[in-house]
């Protein structure tokens, strides 16, 4: 009798040994491994392992049937009991992890193992027999299984599981998207790639227009100030994601790789989404640890095959009936919805994100964007957990941390946020200017130096700009003049003038500059009434003597001040436009006449507009009002130069003699492109017909007018005195 | 005479029809505050955005959707829907996700006319019935003397100031005149510990002249500030994440020569959306 209750204990092992990983990964993943109470993981792994270690004694020594019954039904009952308990326990605090459940079913099926091997030494082939018999039982199952037609298996069971559940995912990762801006056009290096990862903030949500988010502000501040230098400004960011999805985002580098990872860190869990459907709770950092191991599970020869089996997905189907039911009846619908990741998740994930960044060399930079702004009905004094576990983590590692909260006044915040945690415009350009500041502070040169000195960028260089704006606080107003400092570093031989404007009224001439540093004196009567806290602009205008390099533009003498590169593609030749000025693209992209307004002294886009004849014929009335009414505007001898290219077709649905009349206007000769040509036109209001620079053919034209040093020429320092 | 049976009916369906809409019209222009005045007309150069769904503000309210009540909801404080024809916002203040969105400011349209000169302006508010004295307090701004030149691109806006009178109404109210200019703030006068009682209402009056404005709390004078055309520029109301609850507002001020080369004369704004009792957000 014992040797046969030691043969069916072997074969009833052998099925354990096969069965029980097969249950678990087609439990997967939606089998919460949660469980109610305060014992953490390890404590449950220890006590497994002493039942485990008791129930091979009183096997091995016991004399007894009953004693022997005893210790195979513990045996068996033991790996039941683990998965049960933690798969139809309600969701709780301290929740098992993956880790320790794999450590219990491995702990387990080691002890099974040598228990096997231990007692049957002189039965080795029958048990190997069982195993086979296993196998085949198993294969006979699946056969049987697919010889069933399809249409008795409900939809839920021919579906194929995702390795996650839909409603658990984080937001899909998108491919990183590049702020518009200079493409390193004027800078022959690497270029200092910094990436973006973080949630709704750094996606721009809510702003209508992206170009409104920090991303794409700190892009500009970047091309515009650091001249010669090239820098890529890169948004993997995705609305919704949290901090643990940001660790996802981050593991999941761009080609070639980032120098710099900006890790914006919400607070959001998408544990909420979970209740939703009828799947147990996970909360982001079980998800991702969850989501991370099966991906190298799916790796494993032959894993992929055994989950497209309709056996899996048969036994998947009714243990998650099981599951939910058992769910149901303890916790019933009492969940709670925790809209926020917690503070001891949220720092495990910054930490993690620090690790992998000194692992890939990656320069971290922690940006809070969280308002502590207090919601409907909140008290003044609530602590905030977050905050605190973001600065142990960015002390913990030395990360540069930029905060809202730390970096701006009470009242500074209120200009700042639309939302409890949603940044208005304001908030974005602010929050651009602070990571700039990060990059290049003195504070924080220790933890760039490595970086600068790879990619040969000067963090002490001076922030240059066309435009310079400096602020007039309070004091200011009682002073007679104010004091400042200047220079235009690329002015290596011409002279230009410095001029000033106090809140953008009338522009004053300071003086002559070049590129020595001099001090300026605006006087008390320029300043004229100043507000609390006022501006002086700062910018470089041609000298009367002639000064800067001015490139000629047609034939009636006027120049234009800055390097433009114009294309235009009818449809016989690509059907593309673009024009841009510094090497900042400003045409609308859009089918039809292309058309940019160019302030003519500094050349700044005052304004772009597309005009296509497939919306309306009067496309030339049109266009002449548009004209005419620029012509008007402008200051005698400061009319903007007008670019006009064409993008697919320009020449079909048109009044000619209108279209014409419009061209002569700004100095064409009235040509009008055929139907799908190409066509430029770059012209002044007012200018005599014929004078204006025309092309028009069959073929892409692409002009450029300029060096491209005109980039830099017109940029200078200031700073006050 | 068949002919003539049917054109006589479909002519008195019409009248039927036409008469309707005119009503509906009138009671649209009273929901929309009773404003005497209009609204200062686009000239295409507004740094405010044109009002949109205004075919929402011309039906009743039981007549709306509940999304379109969403709609007329979010234009404005939290609580206080306000009419587009007078108010308008910033290109970069309007949000794909409005409800979301909690706080952004809102400006009277005809506060960007160059002959704009407020002479008064007055904000009755309240506090909750369970207004405790450790409360957060509910924040109001009453913006004046604005300018606003947005960037022809995407870039920082050439000017973006505002004087501000920010009301933090608690049992232990606080008033303070703010001076904005981009993201730097300056503080210009403050009072504080103003003490209000829970469940009442009061009327916060703001009095201008181009060198001073003074506020008064029910005819009491608070708080003044001198400066220079503080009674010129952009004005208008914006809230905060938790926004006091405001009844009324009513602004008086000359409206000065329009575009079309008329007279605005002297003018009171209100632009308030009447809605129905159980549809006021309440604190």
């Amino acid at each position: 009798m014992k040797a046969f209750s030691k043969k069916v204990l072997r074969t009833m092992l052998l099925l354990c040994l096969v069965a029980a990983p097969l249950i678990f990964l087609a439990a997967e993943p939606p089998l919460a491994v949660y469980y109610q109470g305060r014992i953490s993981g390890a404590a449950l792994c220890g006590a497994a392992f002493l039942f485990l270690a008791l129930c091979y004694a009183i096997y091995r020594w016991a004399k007894s049937r009953i004693a022997f019954s005893a210790a195979c039904l513990v045996m068996y009952a033991f790996p039941a009991a683990v998965i049960l308990i933690t798969c139809f326990a309600p969701p709780g605090p301290n929740s098992v992890t993956d880790f320790w459940r794999f450590l219990v079913l491995f702990l387990w099926g080691a002890a099974a193992v040598s228990f096997y091997c231990g007692a049957g030494e002189r039965l080795i082939w029958p048990g190997l027999f069982g195993l086979v018999l296993v196998l085949s039982s198993l294969y006979a199952v699946e056969l049987a299984l697919r010889a069933v037609p399809v249409d008795v298996f409900s939809k839920q069971i021919l579906s194929v599981p995702s390795f996650a559940d839909m409603t658990q995912l984080p937001p899909p990762r998108k491919e990183p998207v590049r702020a518009p801006g200079r493409i390193c056009a004027d800078s022959a290096r690497t270029p200092v790639r910094i990436l973006v990862v973080g949630g709704a903030a750094s996606a721009g949500e809510p702003l209508l227009a992206p170009s409104l988010s920090y991303v794409f502000h700190l892009q500009r501040l970047l091309d515009e100030r650091r001249p010669g230098e090239c820098f890529e400004v890169l948004s993997a960011a995705v609305a919704g994601a949290g901090a643990v999805d940001v660790l996802h985002q981050m593991q999941q580098q761009p080609s070639p790789p980032a120098d710099i990872v900006l890790v914006e860190s919400g607070r959001e869990n998408l544990e909420q989404r979970a209740l939703n459907g009828s799947s147990a709770i996970l909360s982001d950092r079980e998800m991702h640890q969850r989501r991370m191991f099966f991906e190298r599970l799916s790796r494993v020869p032959g894993y992929l095959t055994w989950r497209r089996t309709r056996s899996f997905a048969v036994l998947r189907y009714y243990l998650l009936a099981l599951r939910d039911g058992i769910a149901k009846t303890i916790s019933g619908p009492a969940l709670k919805t925790k809209y926020r990741v917690s503070s001891a998740d949220f720092g495990w994930a910054l930490r993690e994100a620090a690790r992998y960044g000194a692992r890939n060399d990656l320069r971290i930079v922690f940006v809070d964007v969280f308002s502590s702004g207090q919601p409907k009905g909140r008290s003044l004094a609530r602590p905030d957990d977050h905050a605190a576990a973001l600065v142990r983590a960015a002390k913990a590692y030395d990360i540069p941390l930029v905060s809202l909260e730390t970096n701006s006044t009470p009242a500074q915040k209120r200009e700042m946020f639309c939302g409890p945690h949603l940044l208005n415009a304001a908030g974005h350009r602010f929050l651009a200017q602070q990571l700039y500041d990060v990059f290049f502070a003195p504070q924080t040169a220790s933890y760039w130096t490595a970086l600068w000195q790879r990619k040969n960028i000067d963090p002490a260089r001076k922030p240059l700009g066309k435009e310079i704006r400096l602020a007039l606080g309070a004091l200011d107003t009682a002073q007679s003049e104010i004091r400042i400092r200047a220079t235009a570093p690329f002015l290596t031989v011409e002279k230009a003038l410095l001029a000033a404007r106090v809140d953008y009224g009338a522009l004053h001439i300071l003086g002559v500059i070049g590129k020595d540093e001099q001090v300026f004196t605006a006087s008390r009567e320029m300043l004229g009434v100043l507000r609390p806290i006022g501006e002086i602009g700062l910018r470089l205008e041609r000298s009367a003597s002639g000064g800067l390099k001015c490139v000629p533009v047609g034939t009636d003498g006027r120049c234009f001040p800055a390097h433009l590169h114009v294309i235009s593609g009818g449809g016989t030749a690509g059907a593309r436009v673009y024009a841009a000025v510094d090497g900042l693209r400003a045409d609308p992209d859009a089918s039809g006449y292309n058309v940019v307004v160019v302030e003519p002294r500094f050349g700044e886009v005052i304004a772009s507009a597309c005009f296509n004849p497939q919306n309306s014929e009067a496309v030339g009335q049109t266009l002449d009002a548009f004209l005419h009414e620029l012509g008007r505007n402008a200051p005698a001898g400061q009319e903007p130069l007008i670019i006009v290219a064409v993008k697919s077709d320009g020449g079909q649905n048109v009044k000619r003699r209108e279209l014409a009349e419009a061209f002569r206007y700004i100095g064409g000769t009235g040509t009008i492109p055929r139907p799908y040509e190409s066509f430029v036109l770059l012209g002044f209001p007012g200018a005599a017909p014929g004078t204006a620079l025309e092309k028009t053919g069959r073929e892409l034209i692409d002009i450029q007018l300029g060096s491209p040093a005109l980039r830099t020429a017109y940029l200078l320092y200031a700073e006050r005195e | 005479m068949l002919v003539f049976r049917v054109a006589h009916r479909v002519l008195y369906l019409g009248l039927i029809i036409g008469v309707f809409w005119l009503s509906l019209a009138g009671q649209a222009a009273q929901a929309a505050g009773g404003n005497s005045c209009g609204v200062a007309p686009d000239t295409g150069k507004s740094a405010l955005l044109p009002a949109k769904n205004l075919r929402l503000y011309n039906l009743k309210w039981a007549m709306l959707t509940e999304k379109q009540r969403v709609v007329v909801k979010n234009f404005g404080l939290m609580g206080l829907p306000l009419d587009p024809r007078i108010w308008g916002i910033r290109a970069e203040d309007e949000f794909s996700a409005a409800p979301l969105v909690w706080v952004r400011p809102f400006y009277l349209r005809v506060s960007e006319s160059p002959g704009f000169q407020v002479e008064e302006a007055s904000i009755e508010f309240g506090l909750p019935d369970d207004a405790q004295a450790d409360a957060q307090p509910a924040v109001i701004d009453f913006l004046f003397g604005g300018a606003f030149v947005p960037a022809a691109g995407s870039g920082e806006p050439l000017v973006d100031s505002t004087y501000m009178l920010r009301i933090e109404a608690a049992v232990n109210a606080e008033v303070t005149f703010l001076f904005r200019s981009r993201s730097a703030v300056e503080e210009l006068a403050r009072l504080e510990n103003i003490a209000l009682q829970p469940a009442r209402r009061y009327v916060l009056t703001v009095k201008f002249s181009p060198q001073e404005v003074t506020c008064f709390l029910d005819g009491v004078p608070l708080l003044g500030l001198r400066g220079a055309e503080l009674n010129r520029g952009l004005t208008g109301l914006k809230g905060a994440l938790r926004t006091a609850a405001v009844y009324d507002f009513k602004l008086r001020a000359q409206i000065g020569t329009l575009p079309q080369g008329v007279d605005g004369g002297v003018c009171v704004l209100g632009g308030l959306v009447a809605l129905p009792e159980e549809h006021v957000l309440s604190e």
